[in-house]
């Protein structure tokens, strides 16, 4: 067929594609929204109003520029060092002489993932992603330690990456801190890997994969002991995965499933008939009692068998319906994910119950084929064409979208026990109606490295005595709550205080403490929720009497055409800015509230810009960034 | 009309103007700005009532999601209500808000891939018997194909095929120049092609 039929016959597909759409009207609460606009946008002759002649724009623009520069040096100078996110990105630099002493990353729950050839580390939620890998060098399938700190992955050199077939590629395995510092290659000339990246032992001192054996002789399984970089081979194999507690393997080859010891003893087989796909499709149960695998079958479709590990009490968990991959149990060992395949390639995810009864679809469009349960068992990571989606299998929480390009590698950080409660305070009740729509609360400080970056949910609640109380909770259960009379918004110092419970352990709370300036700390309990032990830490701001006189404002200034906005901070020195667009179901159930999330030297402040479309809500049906300008006019941040 | 198109760069003609409606109780100053939202406002009640529903479809057609495309057509509104002085020629309205709406659809779609977007909506179906073979049918692989171009290259697919716009109208509402707006066509139809016949995940195993 000519290229131009070709394109003829895509133009018809893509007139038809778009067609449909011809008889869409906007819905009604949008169009109520725009309707309102020009009473909530009055026109208003500001100083920069002024600024439209183009000579004093241009001497404007300088200033800012200057005094960005300028604030950017300062606060360069002047700042002590923030908090270990964002991680430095890191270079591999061969026979580097004096490594930085390691970074210890507090356990937070982060996911690693590779896009771009980068291996990149994010909040649990997606946020303050950042790549720990860079340079020409092809980097993927990370996979974090058991203990959290580390992190094993693929590399390909430039030159080897861009062969037509990466698989022939000369491949290494390096380790490296989990800020992305001292990296280390353990072992180099691998060929085809387990994409999916290395996989640690529970004991952290070995790694295992599969790899193209030498001799061209199908592949081979391949264990290295981490700190003597020594490897060897432990069966013929393509897929190997620890058991969670014991340095024991389970490796699947000539459609036998075995077990053998690290050092490539006590080789035995448990199953027979098992499928070799490559792809992640063995799982231990959490308890390391079982293992799921899939059957080789009589007619394309797959089933997910269950063993035990002595390799009695074989039993399928699907029942014959398709179903491609199991992605494993949640950590209680209840709940199941399935990934069955559809025509096109992509998965269906369902959500079942460990028999694989009560089978639930997660609507999830685009699935490939990758999916894996948060280590407390609350959250999924899958894998789809346009990235990667969190989703709370129940159903509550909304979907997290990352974007990423057809990640090899997902892995969680594990994480130690922690607590999620969000418990109104006891601060006195503050007066309805007195902050409009608008309110903000400053969060100055972080527990657990930072608190913004795995927040999921942000919650106005009431209290007992009917504040208003600002909760937090994050995505690996770790729960994080602050608490507001709103009526200390007025103060000019804008002091927050509140309580925070915490898994995270005294020391790593005093390396959090020793980056945040400005706070106090103040009686800290042992807590006990859900059978997971943790820190009711209570805190306030620090203000500085000095700083009150002269408050440091944000205003948002202007807005443009494709310009981002422009922020004037302290007089001068303009913020880096993120605004990140927030929705919640308000109480009641109309839409949306709106957020503002704004980066001021490295503090996060989040504002409430605007609650959309909230038709019966008491809340302003709109508002925006004049509104937000009019009360940051009256409020000082600090 | 008060200031009208010439506020752009002359406050000071405008108050001239104004200065023959002073009224008690009212500053010039004031006065000008009354009027100018009144008549302001009316000119963009007008546009509203005409192109809410061609923006919305437009919006759909190149962010994808119906929330996105409600924030970026308000995005667009607002932005319009607040840059109207700079509306040079009132006969060209729909193109120069049209511009503005690409403008805040890009920003969109580019906020999109670089923060996360989190969705409101994860709704649970319980699984039909049967459904697992459900047909992909064309219209969710070219969604998904789409939705793979890169920003600048989906937006020149959306005002081609949803606009049914010309190379030159497209060239008027992104700013580009012809020459671009046709390259990049060209490139994205070849895009297409290639993850049409991609039916993998793009994984190398």
């Amino acid at each position: 067929m000519t290229d131009q039929r070709l394109e003829g016959m895509l133009e018809q597909r893509l007139s038809a594609y778009f067609a449909p759409r011809a008889d869409e009207v906007a819905p009604a609460t949008l169009r109520a929204t725009i309707d309102a606009i020009p009473d909530r946008f009055p026109i208003r002759r500001g100083w920069f109003a002024t600024l439209r002649s183009r000579p004093l724009l241009v001497f404007a623009t300088i200033a800012l520029l200057l005094a960005l520069a300028i604030g950017a040096a300062f606060l360069a100078g002047g700042r002590p060092p923030r908090p270990l996110l964002p991680l430095p990105p890191a270079v591999i630099q061969p026979g580097l002489t004096d490594p930085p002493p390691p970074q210890l990353p507090l356990r937070m729950g982060l996911i690693a993932f590779d896009t771009g050839g980068d291996i990149i580390v994010a909040g649990p939620d997606g946020s303050n992603r950042h790549a720990i890998t860079s340079g020409p060098a092809t980097d993927f399938g990370a996979q974090f330690s058991p203990d959290g700190t580390k992190i094993a992955y693929w590399s390909q050199a430039p030159g080897d990456a861009s062969q037509s077939d990466p698989k022939l590629a000369s491949t290494s395995l390096i380790v490296m801190n989990a800020d992305g510092s001292r990296p280390r290659v353990l072992t180099g000339g691998i060929v085809y890997p387990t994409w999916a990246g290395p996989r640690w032992s529970s004991d952290g001192q070995y790694l295992a994969y599969s790899e193209d054996a030498p001799s061209g002789t199908g592949s081979e399984i391949v264990v290295v002991e981490i700190d003597t970089a020594t490897r060897h081979v432990v069966g013929a194999g393509t897929e190997a995965h620890w058991a969670p507690a014991d340095p024991t393997l389970a490796y699947v080859g000539s459609g036998l499933m075995s077990l053998v010891a690290a050092d490539g003893s006590a080789d035995h087989v448990i199953a027979r008939g098992v499928s070799e796909s490559r792809r992640d499709t063995v799982r231990w149960s959490p308890d390391g009692a079982r293992l799921a695998y899939l059957t080789t079958d009589c007619c394309g479709i797959p089933d997910t068998m269950v063993v035990d590990r002595d390799g009695t009490n074989v039993h399928p968990i699907t029942d014959s319906t398709g179903t491609e991959a199991f992605g494993g149990w949640s950590s209680d060992g209840r709940q199941t994910v399935l990934l069955r395949s559809q025509p096109d390639g992509t998965s269906l995810v369902l959500v079942a119950d460990a028999d694989g009864r009560n089978a639930r679809s997660l609507s999830v469009t685009g699935a490939t084929g990758e999916a894996s349960w948060s280590p407390n068992g609350l959250r999924l990571l899958i894998g789809t064409e346009g990235g990667l989606l969190i989703v709370d299998p129940a159903g509550v929480e909304p979907t997290i979208r990352i974007a990423a390009d057809a990640p090899l590698g997902v892995s969680w950080q594990p994480v130690g026990p922690r607590t999620a409660v969000v418990t109104p305070s006891t601060a006195p009740a503050s007066t309805p109606g007195t902050r409009r729509a608008t309110s903000g609360f400053v969060v100055p400080f972080s527990f657990d490295a930072a608190l913004l970056p795995w927040v999921t949910s942000e919650r106005y609640g009431q209290g007992p005595s009917g504040e208003r109380a600002y909760g937090v909770s994050s995505v690996d259960g770790v729960g994080i709550a602050a608490y507001a009379d709103p009526s200390l918004f007025a103060d000019p110092c804008y002091p927050s205080k509140g309580f925070a419970e915490t898994g995270s352990t005294p020391a790593e709370l005093a390396a959090v403490l020793a980056h945040t300036p400005g706070l106090e700390v103040g009686a800290t309990t042992p807590v006990s929720v859900g059978g997971f032990s943790g820190l009711r830490v209570e805190f306030r701001s620090v203000t500085d009497p000095a700083s009150c006189e002269q408050p440091h404002r944000l205003r948002v200034l202007e807005t443009e055409p494709g310009v981002d906005e422009i922020y004037e901070w302290a007089g001068a020195a303009a913020s880096t800015t993120s605004d990140e667009m927030r929705r919640d179901a308000l109480p009641s159930g109309v839409i949306a509230s709106r957020w503002l999330i704004i980066d001021v030297r490295g503090t996060r402040l989040v504002l409430e810009a605007w609650s959309n479309y909230a038709v019966s809500s008491p809340k302003s049906p709109i508002g925006g960034l004049d509104e937000l300008e009019q009360t940051l006019d009256s409020i000082a941040f600090d | 009309m008060i200031c009208g198109r010439r506020e752009r760069f002359g406050r000071a003609r405008c108050l001239v103007i104004v200065s023959e409606r002073e009224g008690p109780g009212l500053t010039r100053g004031e006065l000008a700005e009354l009027a100018g939202q009144q008549e302001r406002a009316a000119a963009f009640r007008r546009l509203s009532e005409r192109r809410l529903d061609p923006s919305y479809r437009l919006a759909r057609a190149i962010v994808g999601e119906p929330a996105e495309a409600e924030d970026a057509v308000q995005d667009a509104f607002i932005q319009a209500w607040r840059q109207w002085p700079s509306l040079r020629d009132p006969d060209r309205i729909e193109a120069w808000f049209d511009r503005i709406l690409v403008n805040t659809c890009r920003n969109r779609l580019r906020s999109r891939s670089r923060a996360r977007i989190v969705d409101i909506s994860v709704s649970l179906e319980i699984a039909q018997v049967g459904d697992q073979y459900a047909a992909a049918n064309d219209r969710d692989q070219l969604g998904i194909a789409l939705g793979r171009l890169d920003v600048d290259h989906r937006l020149v697919v959306a005002l081609r095929y949803y606009g049914d716009f010309t190379v030159d109208q497209i060239a008027a509402r992104t700013g580009l120049r012809p020459g671009t707006v046709k390259s990049r066509l060209h490139h994205a139809l070849r895009r297409l092609h290639a993850l049409l016949d991609d039916t993998g995940s793009g994984a190398p195993r």
